[in-house]
């Protein structure tokens, strides 16, 4: 069983033409992904897809083996996929930190306490605990993005979509990120990147989007 | 953009319970509107401008924004006076200056800035956040809530878009005047920002579907009254019922 | 435009927050969980924009863009303007809590009914005329908010009557410019984001276009009854009494001004014949009636205004020429205070009966008592119009707040139902 299968996906949005077309794309237990690809290549778009918030003019969507059609279809599945949206400041709306950090795990139906607890940990272990009185706005980009990262950590997803996770982190940062790719016990994970690089080593899998279709790369 | 000074400080006002402090506001400004002789008005003013001052905010800031309430409030000096039928005070040309009409702008400017200052005071020393969460304790529709802090929220991100895309159009050589071309490049330029600001609400609401998010907010923190909280009712509950005591002796 | 806290009446700020919490329930009722991120977002777009500064000539002015808030958001348009509001209140002072139940009902009602029209007609294939409409809906939605500024002025009382003038006036130049750029933003939305104004399918279904109908209908209605309440101030009232030789009166329209030249048409009650008059400058009017009996007159101001009002006109008793009671339309009060004027002491009888003499005599005595009575009454039956005059214009801005009570209670109703719905 696949984590994620997508077989035949087309979309395109108004005034654009097709993005993807008939594009299929797989994902394992324990594979490593990195998706390349241009500007508005449809990176983006594949990860809105994958987690049914938008829906393809054509093709399926399984999720951990399941068929997801209905909104109703994908709620269970987005709880154990965290996506990590390209602007932090689209996921970050709490008035503090800590706030936005714990908002996931609420809503998954933990009390108070634990979330505040996990919440707190998660913070710890990117390096941002001091931060968790703060207003989210008023931080710093690459601080707005690792708090980002906290709350999506801290609903213990299986698997991670991660959109630009690097853009914007300072060296020690992008290290404390990476440790925590490499220690936690993720299923699987996607990232979109431009920076290959500083992900070698951690890598199973780079794949190319282009014109609507995934190819794979052999080195970068 | 304007951000949230006065809400920075360390004053009794400041600590005050939010939920607290909008109940005051609302009181008292209601009183304020039904007030109509000169005695409590003055009295409100007073007691306004000393809660103001209590909060130790800029003063410098206080009087810029009391400037900007009060230019409506001028206009109504240079108008109502003369427009008001009743004694004539004394007659200037075609003008009358009637008693009636200065003291009816004199009732207005004692109105308009009690009610202000004690706005100032008990709404603009908490955070929007802060009001947000009271709102919220205090039953408002959750809707209109989350719509308030929402805005907040992204008001500064939607700020800064805006002061971008200005600016790139500036750095081409736009300038405004009065035509046709300046109004097109601003309905461009604000289409744009609209456009940008959909599509932002759209990933907004993804992210937090992506959170397990159902319709309901929880919330983490909770307001507790203190003794300061108290102290704050029963002086507004002396004040209140001393200004309406003053108006019916009237 | 704000209207600064501490100018408008009572009556007015209630009525104004009542329909504000009638147009927060309806709307908030118009904003899904899904929606809100997108609405509050638009809302904070509009609170920037709102900050820009558009020249005009060799000044510069706000924009208000109500009206491409109303086509953007339609009845969420209400709670977008009222949070805005708040934000401005809290952020720069420039309001407070009493004056945004007026302020969010001035300038969401336009914006909601000229939005909701206008997005009927926006349509991918006619994108110019699909501006025009808009930015026709962006005039006029701030020249309506300019007249309800106006109104919420005129009606806190007769002093504001200028001032209001004066800022509907200054509205006129910003709903020229609010046109073009609403025009302008709708043309530019249509080419890049049709979904935002409604134009995501091409094919309406009728349904939808039925419930736009529907609110569009609705929004029309409330308009309707707030707007007339400036209309209301020309209907006509007539007051009309018999002064023992002739019946006078006089015609006013509600606002105190007097109805110059109006037509009178007289007739008494029991006959078929009837004549015309006209009243003069100052909307007074007296004719001789033929004999005692119910007199009905019917005067028509123009403009289809219409009063009327019967005089009743007593037998004479044997030993008088004749025995006035007038009968004034429109107060009891004022027609009481007349019974009591008119009516002579019943002393007066007493006399003359005791008084031997001839009859004729008594009738001149009579006659002269009545006629010097009159002109010493003269002064405290004017008193008495004025009275009226003023007394039906508190009725009217009574009319106005209940109107606003019972919509406040219709939205504390609808407020009810959508906590219940949850």
């Amino acid at each position: 069983m696949s984590l994620i299968d997508l077989k035949n996906i087309s979309f395109g949005y108004p005034n654009c033409g097709l993005v993807l077309s008939n594009l299929d794309f797989k994902v394992d237990e324990g594979e490593k992904i990195a998706l390349l690809g241009g500007n508005g290549a449809g990176k983006t778009t594949l990860f809105y897809i994958i987690l049914g918030l938008l829906s393809p003019f054509s093709g399926e969507v399984e999720l951990f083996g399941k068929r997801c059609i209905t909104e109703k279809d994908f709620s269970g599945p987005r709880k154990r996929i965290g996506l990590l949206f390209q602007d932090p400041d689209d996921q970050l709306f709490s008035p503090s930190v800590i706030e936005d950090v714990s908002f996931g795990p609420l809503n998954l139906g933990m009390n108070r306490k634990e979330a505040l607890e996990i919440s707190r940990y998660w913070l710890e272990r990117l390096g941002i605990l001091h931060l968790e009185k703060r207003v989210p706005y008023e931080l710093s980009g690459g601080e707005k993005k690792l708090v980002a990262l906290a709350s999506v950590l801290s609903m213990g997803p299986d698997v991670l979509l991660l959109d630009e996770p690097m853009a914007g982190l300072e060296k020690r940062a992008v290290e404390r990120f990476l440790s925590v790719l490499k220690d936690e016990s993720f299923k699987a994970f996607v990232v979109i990147t431009h920076m290959p690089r500083f992900l070698e080593g951690e890598i199973t899998r780079t794949l190319f989007l282009e014109r609507g279709r995934l190819s794979p790369v052999r080195s970068c | 953009m304007t951000c949230e000074h006065m809400a920075q400080g360390k004053s009794l006002l400041h600590r005050a319970d939010p939920r607290v402090k909008i109940i005051i506001a609302l009181l008292l400004s209601l009183e304020v509107v039904f007030l109509s002789s000169l005695t409590p008005l003055f009295l409100a003013l007073v007691s306004a401008a000393f809660m103001l001052l209590s909060t130790r905010i800029d003063t410098r800031l206080l009087l810029k924004r009391l400037l900007v309430v009060n230019i409506f409030v001028v206009l109504l000096w240079l108008i109502i006076p003369f427009s008001t039928p009743g004694p004539a005070l004394f007659t200037l040309g075609p003008f009358t200056l009637t008693s009636t009409g200065l003291l009816l702008c004199l009732v207005i400017t004692l109105k308009c800035n009690a009610i202000v200052m004690f706005n100032i005071s008990l709404l603009s020393t908490s955070t929007v956040f802060a009001l947000a969460h009271a709102l919220d304790h205090l039953k408002v529709p959750s809707v209109l809530v989350q719509l308030f802090f929402f805005s907040w929220r992204y008001l500064h991100v939607l700020e800064e878009e805006y002061r971008r895309i200005k600016r790139a159009a500036e750095l081409r050589g736009f300038k405004p005047g009065t035509n046709l071309f300046t109004y097109r490049t601003y309905a461009n330029i604000l289409g744009t920002l609209f456009v940008r600001s959909y599509d932002r609400g759209q990933r907004v609401y993804w992210a937090m579907v992506c959170r397990g998010f159902d319709g309901t907010f929880w919330l983490l923190s909770h307001f507790r009254l203190r003794r300061t909280d108290f102290l704050l009712m029963s002086s507004t509950a002396l004040l209140s019922t001393s200004l309406l005591f003053i108006q019916w002796r009237n | 435009m704000h209207i600064s806290e501490g100018v408008l009446s009572v009556p007015v700020l209630a009525a104004g927050a009542a329909i504000t919490v009638a147009g927060l329930a309806v709307g908030i009722r118009k904003v899904p969980p899904k929606e809100l991120p997108k609405v509050a977002l638009l809302t904070a777009a509009f609170f920037v924009a709102s900050l820009v500064h558009v020249p005009i000539g060799p000044s510069n002015a706000h924009l208000v863009l109500n009206g491409l808030l109303g086509v953007l958001l339609g009845w969420a348009a209400f709670p977008a303007i009222f949070i805005g509001l708040v934000l401005q209140a809290v952020l720069f002072q420039f309001g407070g809590l009493t004056t945004l139940g007026v302020n969010t009902a001035n300038m969401a009602i336009p914006g909601v009914v000229f939005g909701l029209i206008a997005r009927r007609f926006l349509s991918l294939e006619r994108s110019t005329f699909s501006a025009v409409i808009a930015g026709f809906a962006g005039g006029m939605s701030v020249l309506g908010s300019g007249l309800l500024v106006a109104i919420s002025l005129g009606l806190s009382g007769d002093s504001f009557s200028l001032v209001s003038r004066l800022i509907f006036t200054a509205h006129v130049p910003i709903a020229l410019v609010e046109a073009f750029i609403t025009g302008f933003s709708v043309r530019f939305l249509l080419r890049v984001r049709p979904e935002m104004v409604g134009c995501t399918t091409p094919l309406k279904t009728e349904e939808s276009a039925k419930k736009t109908l529907n609110a569009a209908l609705l929004a029309l209605i409330v308009f309707l009854m707030i707007v007339p309440q400036g209309a209301q101030a020309h209907r006509v009232n007539l007051f009309a009494w018999f002064d023992g030789e002739n019946i006078v009166g006089r015609a006013y329209y509600l606002n105190g001004r007097p109805a110059m030249e109006a037509v009178l048409k007289v007739k008494k009650e029991d006959s078929t014949e009837s004549f015309h008059l006209k009243t003069d400058k100052e909307g007074r009017f007296s004719f001789t009636p033929k004999g005692p009996g119910n007199y009905e007159l019917v005067l028509q101001a123009g403009q289809g205004h219409m009063a009327k009002a019967v005089v009743k006109i007593k037998p004479v008793t044997a030993s008088r020429s004749s025995k006035g009671n007038g009968s004034a339309q429109g107060n009891a009060d004022a027609k009481a205070a007349f019974y009591k004027e008119k009516e002579k002491p019943p002393k007066e009888d007493s006399v003359i009966k005791g008084v031997p003499g001839s009859i004729k005599k008594c009738q001149d005595m009579e006659k002269t008592l009545d006629r010097l009575l009159r002109r010493q009454l003269e002064p405290i039956r004017r008193e008495l119009e004025a009275l009226a005059v003023s007394q039906s214009k508190v009725t009217l801005r009574d009319v106005i707040s209940g109107l606003g009570y019972i919509l406040g209670i219709v939205g504390i109703w609808a407020y009810l139902l959508s906590r219940r719905g949850k």
